[in-house]
């Protein structure tokens, strides 16, 4: 799976792997592999030893669990056991990797963000991949505020990607996003060709800084709360995930 | 209008689902580590919480306060065999405490004596008073006037990931309204939502299941369209009548500085307990499932931020508690009276928290809100109230759309949704498809195939937990949070093909409907696709 970023400018940038796999980044083959199950049977005094060994510096009153934390992200990728191990007797079918459908789904993450996922039909996504006019994929963001569909920006999308974090401007408003194929200049059916659309969903906005400033003028909303509200203040920061 | 001041406390009582635990018919073998945090609770958190009602009864306190129960909560708090697991946890607890005051030198030992008498006590309050019924203790509270009980979502999902799914929204309420009337006799008027998470659609179930009002984060309210004029300090109407009260979100705050003080160094050090301070021998009988060690409770060093360890004084840390329950209540009095002046209503300030707040994760917490509620109802400024008592009789509120929100931080629903967790929810909403694709096949069945169904709708409510992605967030026992995700995805998708082959094997059913024993009531037609 893939799972990408992107901003409202069309700039891409990928989530590392270090976010999706915590586990991978801290890893030295070299040093020596705890469990998880190991480290939690030792006292927290022989866990403190065991960091100051390591060279992780652990402070005095560091909680034991982040300890335990800090040695595996030093040591080893935790070990989770499947349940058919643990339960013997069950054999719950595998979560499918692919549900053979074409869809497309948006979840609101906030203001600026929604996270994209979506799935091309296999036999389809074949045949799209192996047509000497295939140029693609593309997510389409399209704007409805004005009643009429206008495309606000397109991400082009990788093959085997199948799920993007989408950025959007702080004016907030009501989109829809198209998953769209894409073929090469001079096709009879056009270049684009849309295959799933998510539902329509509205983006809240975000006060402008003087709005904000107006909004504070409130002495109840002050008094609320709304001077901690930091996303209320900086609505141009984009760089949260 | 009388222009005194209101303050409703409100805490929610809810516990992730622990259900994947086949180990537990065969208690000798210690406790699972995913019990444990739930007997924890029982005992650091709700028993305490009780024993403290009890207390203000006796003392003709008419307190009064909010509470609100998820309704997975309740499944396991009526679990006959999680329940007889909680009695073999005190009573191994105890037997550890026995062995505790010979270890103890002198200096400790007065302590541990205190925590053995503390769990002795604890267990004929449980066993005796309560007769092992904590809802219906808390239930008899209602009845008294004291505590009003609200629900939550059926497994405390995060709800706004969730609007566009009409099925998810209407299975997680409807299951909650039904598990509202099973344990506490009455359908509930309020609705706590799931991490306060907020979008407009939920207000149409919301509304067409009998609730009258919900809570907000102070975000939904200021943010709304339009802005709440009065902020948090007096509730708003949506259009159609549905009522939003705003949480005083700097409740949050000022207890977070009062816990972050010097003078909270008094109290106890959750992090010293001798489950992870001695050797494994000297913790047997005490030990999780496999050896693991678990929190006994016997702690013995406060949370100085010295080098060396100060010995805990339970007296001084429970007067400190108290002082700062008065101090949270005159930052409430002295907010209110300022909010006061540019209003002509009286402003509330609504305080929601975790029950575990008071207790599991603070261990004087229980005597922190004694001295809150205590000082409260005795004030002559404020009254003390419930978010139902607040509304009665009010009938105009300024009408708008609270926003999109949570009370996590960001305000938003990052914590939920981020790479940690992002990958869950292609399954879940696939899942949630199939089921209501499976009740249009199978709309009146009977016997196993009913009962797989029924299993199927647990399964795919338990995957929406909001615990789960929550943790993963958090990177607090990741790989737990992720297997409960995956089995209870997998659990659902093994009976959705098994129903498509037309074989189930009952062996299995059997030992899935023992272990996810959720919602016993539950009719999978509840997913049947919403027109």
């Amino acid at each position: 799976m893939s799972t990408r970023i992107c901003g409202v400018n069309g700039r891409i940038s990928s989530l590392t792997d270090c976010v999706l796999f915590p586990m991978i980044t801290g890893m030295n083959p070299l040093r020596t592999s705890y469990g998880r199950s190991y480290l939690e049977s030792l006292t927290t005094r022989e866990l403190t030893r065991m960091a100051d060994r390591e060279g992780i510096d652990v402070p005095p009153d560091f909680e034991r669990i982040f300890i335990i934390q800090e040695l595996l992200e030093n040591g080893v990728e935790e070990e989770v056991q499947a349940p058919e191990e643990k339960h013997g007797k069950l054999c719950p079918v595998p979560l499918p990797k692919q549900y053979n459908i074409t869809t497309l789904e948006v979840l609101l993450r906030d203001p600026l963000w929604v996270f994209a996922f979506w799935e091309i039909k296999g036999p389809d996504k074949e045949r799209f991949e192996a047509s000497p006019d295939f140029d693609g994929y593309c997510l389409m963001v399209v704007s409805l505020d004005t009643g009429v569909s206008e495309a606000a920006f397109t991400v082009r999308v990788g093959c085997e990607d199948n799920a993007w974090y989408l950025g959007f401007p702080p004016q907030g408003g009501l989109y829809k996003v198209e998953l769209c194929l894409l073929t090469k200049e001079g096709h009879p059916e056009g270049e684009t060709r849309v295959l799933a659309v998510s539902r329509r969903f509205f983006m809240p906005r975000l006060l402008n800084p003087p709005e904000s400033e107006e909004c504070l003028k409130n002495p109840l909303l002050r008094l609320s709360g709304a001077e901690y509200f930091s996303l209320l203040r900086n609505p141009g920061t984009s760089a949260r995930l | 209008m009388s222009k005194k001041s209101a303050l409703s406390i409100v805490l929610l009582a809810h516990h992730p689902f622990t259900g994947i635990c086949p180990e537990r018919d065969t208690p000798k073998t210690g406790f699972f580590p995913g019990d444990l945090p739930f007997f924890e609770a029982l005992s650091q958190t709700y028993l305490p919480l009780l024993e403290l009602f009890f207390r203000l009864e006796r003392g003709g306190l008419p307190f009064r306060l909010g509470m609100a129960f998820s309704p997975v909560f309740c499944s396991m708090l009526a679990d006959e065999r999680l329940m007889s697991g909680y009695l073999d946890y005190l009573d191994r607890k105890l037997e550890f405490g026995r062995k505790e005051l010979d270890r103890c030198s002198p200096e400790l030992r007065f302590l541990a004596k205190r925590y053995y008498e503390e769990d002795t006590e604890r267990r004929i309050f449980f066993t005796e008073h309560c007769e092992k019924d904590i809802p219906g203790m808390f239930r008899r509270f209602e009845k008294l006037g004291r505590i009003e009980i609200m629900t939550t979502a059926a497994s405390y999902a995060f709800l706004p990931l969730y609007a566009s799914v009409p099925e998810i929204l209407s299975s997680q309420i409807e299951t909650a309204v039904m598990s509202h009337r099973r344990v506490f006799g009455k359908a509930p008027r309020g609705f706590w939502l799931p991490e306060f998470g907020w979008s407009e659609e939920l207000e149409h179930p919301l509304a067409a299941y009998g609730f009258g009002y919900t809570m907000v984060d102070a975000r939904a309210m200021i943010l709304g369209n339009p802005p709440a004029k009065k902020g948090v300090f007096y509730p708003v109407q949506s259009p159609s009548g549905f009522v939003f009260l705003g949480r005083d979100s700097r409740s949050k705050t000022d207890l977070a500085a009062l816990l972050d003080s010097e003078r909270s160094q008094v109290y106890q050090k959750h992090f010293t307990d001798s489950g992870f301070e001695l050797s494994l021998k000297a913790l047997r009988p005490f030990l999780g499932a496999e050896g693991l060690r678990c929190s006994t409770g016997y702690r013995y060093h406060n949370a100085g931020r010295g080098k060396e360890r100060t010995l805990y004084d339970p007296e001084k840390a429970a007067g400190q508690a108290a002082e700062h329950g008065r101090l949270f209540l005159d930052s409430r009095l002295s907010l209110l009276d300022e909010a006061g002046r540019y209003m002509d209503e009286a402003p509330l300030s609504l305080c929601a928290f975790d029950a575990d707040s008071f207790g599991r994760r603070w261990y004087e917490g229980p005597a922190f809100l004694e001295a809150l509620l205590e000082g409260a109802v005795r004030s002559k400024k404020i009254d003390l109230v419930s978010p139902k008592d607040y509304l009665d009789g009010k009938t105009s509120f300024q009408v708008t759309a609270p926003a999109f929100s949570s009370w996590a931080e960001g305000g938003y629903a990052a914590t939920w949704l981020d790479a940690s967790s992002d990958w869950m929810y292609r399954h879940i909403f696939r899942s949630i498809k199939r089921m209501i694709e499976l009740t249009e096949r199978f709309p009146g069945d009977s016997g196993l195939k009913e009962r797989a169904l029924n299993q199927a709708a647990r399964e795919i409510l338990l995957s929406q937990g909001s615990d789960w992605p929550k943790m993963l967030c958090m990177d607090i026992r990741p790989g737990y949070a992720r297997n409960q995700i995956e089995e209870t995805l997998r659990n659902f998708t093994t009976i959705f093909e098994s129903l498509g082959s037309n074989y189930i094997s009952t062996e299995w059913l059997t030992g899935l409907e023992k272990r996810h024993n959720v919602f016993p009531f539950i009719n999978y037609r509840i997913f049947s696709r919403k027109r």
